[in-house]
Parts: C-alpha cells; structure tokens; sequence
C-alpha cells in the first residue's frame, strides 16, 4: 500500500507524538484525519495545517465515536490507515507505603487509564473495521503499544492497557487478515520528544540512556519510518514492533 | 475447488447433504469466524470480491450459489 493512496486517521492526535506524525504525513498521503477532544489544540493545529482535517471527539464516549467515525466515513469515504494513538501514560505503585491513609493504588485513576487507554482503542477500531470491511477496504490498524508493555514497575494500569493493546494487535490480525485488513503495533521506547523531556528528568533521561544498547533515545524520525514501513509492507501483521534501541526495563 | 468442495471443508458438510435451503449458521460446525473464512475461500477460488451487501445476504447455501451466478460464475 502507498502512502500516497492512503486515507489515515491518527487518535489523539492534537498533541505530542500524534500531532508529529500527522504534521508529517499530511504532505504525503492522501488524506490525514486526526481526532482529538482538546478543542484549543484542535483549532492551533488546524489554522497551522489546514490540510489536516481536525474532529473533536470524546473517544472514550461510544456514542460520540459512532458519530464522527460515521462523519469521516461520509465525508472520505473510506479509511486505510488507523493509528490507534491516543493515550495518557499513568504512573503510581500499585502500594505506596509512604501514603499512610490510603497506601493502594487509586481504583479512580486505574479506571481512568483503562478507559482512555483500552476502552477508546476498542470504541474506535470496532467502528472503523466494521466500516473497513463492510467497505472493503484494505488497510491496517496501528496501535502505539509501549516498551513498559512487557511490564514496567509503578506503572500497573499504563502497562496492562498496553499488554492489552499487543493483545488486541495479534486478534485483529487474525480475525481481519482475511478482508486485507492488516494489524500491527509499535511499542516504542523512549523517544525524545518535548513530552518525553517534560515527563522526566535529565538523571532519568541519562539513567535511561546508559540503559539503553544504542546509547541514546530514539528520534521522531524512527517512528516516522516505522510507521512508513508499517504502512507500505503488505506482509507485516500481527506484530509488536520493538523500538527501543534494545532498552529492556 | 468448486462451492460444494469449499463447504465440505469448511463446515464438514458432505456434499449430498448440501441442500440449497440449508441455513449456514444451522450447520454444526459453523461459527462466525469459519463463516468469514468460507467467504474469503469462495473469493479466493472463483476470483471474486463480494460487497459488503453481498455478505450479508449469503445466508443460504442457495443465496450463495445465486450471489455467484449474479457475478457471472458457475456453480
């Protein structure tokens, strides 16, 4: 698949990395679509790069997702490409000791993770494959999974939504391989990003680096190209791809 | 692979049994995802893409065969 004959719609995609790879991929394929419930960066985006087609939406409300999702279809007709990106990254001991009132991890903040995570991911892809193969219309699913998918401490709600996603990666592959609908996820390590460099601080961003085989974090530009190799390999399916410069937490 | 043939493997229907009327979802062995594959398999063999309408009305052995024979194949 070229991705000059794509149609792509990015999740949460005002912000941070979705922003990134919508901003990239707007003078190359066919049409980008981002969605995305922050309205003020919606409108920033959208007055910078009038090519990106914005919608506002609440992805964890399934009734709001039918609707705009039914909105891009008749406005586009079909979608190839859908980057299942939107997400909020959580992170809290599952026991805190040093809180003496209410030691466990907060059920509040678990619910809420899973919801934007999981929950959203799985509103948006039901909505847009039934669409994809009523359609007929081949593409793929690419989830931005993570590297603390494979199990990360302090991180117990981010990592499960993000095994879950690796998960949901490999049963969407087998069940819409069938109709040319393709699955694959990326599960990137750290990628220096403003985002990455507001989250952490620069002992960790060093700890993290002598971590790391390669020695350093990894650049947009890696992304950019796995997410192009994604997109242009029609045999690549079922897949975690690792981007990580060999870092295992 | 003729249609009889493509139903006999998948669903372990032989093919005296395979009366136009039968309902594929009556079948034993049929379950959602045997369905999708069956309809993959049929695409496959006669060279086809059925429309997402197409899909929903192959309910029968006997809607199938007429969805074939509307696209100009030979059952």
């Amino acid at each position: 698949m070229k991705i000059a004959e794509t149609k792509i719609l990015i999740t949460g995609g005002a912000s941070g990395l979705g922003r990134a790879l919508a901003i990239h991929l707007s003078d190359k394929a066919m049409a980008v679509i981002i969605v995305d419930r922050n309205k003020e960066q919606l409108e920033q985006l959208s007055q910078e790069y009038p090519a990106i087609k914005c919608y506002h939406a609440d992805l964890t409300n399934y009734d709001e997702v039918e609707k705009f999702v039914a909105d891009v279809f008749n406005e586009y007709g079909k979608l190839n490409v859908l980057v299942n990106n939107a997400g909020i990254i959580h992170s809290e001991p599952l026991v805190n000791i040093l809180k003496k009132d209410d030691a466990r991890h907060s059920l509040e903040n678990w619910k809420k993770v899973i919801d934007i995570n999981l929950n959203a991911v799985f509103y948006v892809t039901v909505s847009v494959a039934e669409k994809m193969v009523k359609s007929r219309s081949k593409g793929v699913i690419i989830n931005i999974s993570s590297i603390s998918s494979y199990g990360n401490a302090g991180q117990s709600a981010y990592s499960a939504t993000k095994a879950a996603l690796n998960a949901l990666t490999v049963t969407w592959s087998k069940e819409l391989g069938m109709f040319g609908i393709r699955s694959v996820a990326i599960a990137p390590g750290f990628i220096d990003t403003p985002s990455t460099r507001a989250a952490l601080t620069e002992a960790k961003i060093k700890e993290y680096k002598n971590a790391t085989p390669i020695g350093r974090m990894g650049k947009m530009e890696e992304l950019y190209h796995s997410v192009s190799f994604i997109i242009e390999n029609d045999f690549y399916n079922g897949t975690i791809l690792n981007l990580d410069g060999g870092l295992k937490l | 692979m003729n249609l009889a043939e493509i139903i006999k493997e998948s669903f372990s229907l032989k093919e005296a049994e395979q009366k136009d009327d039968i309902v594929l979802n009556s079948i034993e062995e049929w379950d959602s995802m045997s369905h999708m594959l069956f309809i993959t398999r049929v695409e496959e063999n006669y060279e086809i893409e059925f429309t997402g309408n197409d899909i929903l009305s192959m309910q029968t052995i006997g809607d199938i065969k007429n969805v074939l024979i509307a696209n100009g194949k030979t059952v």
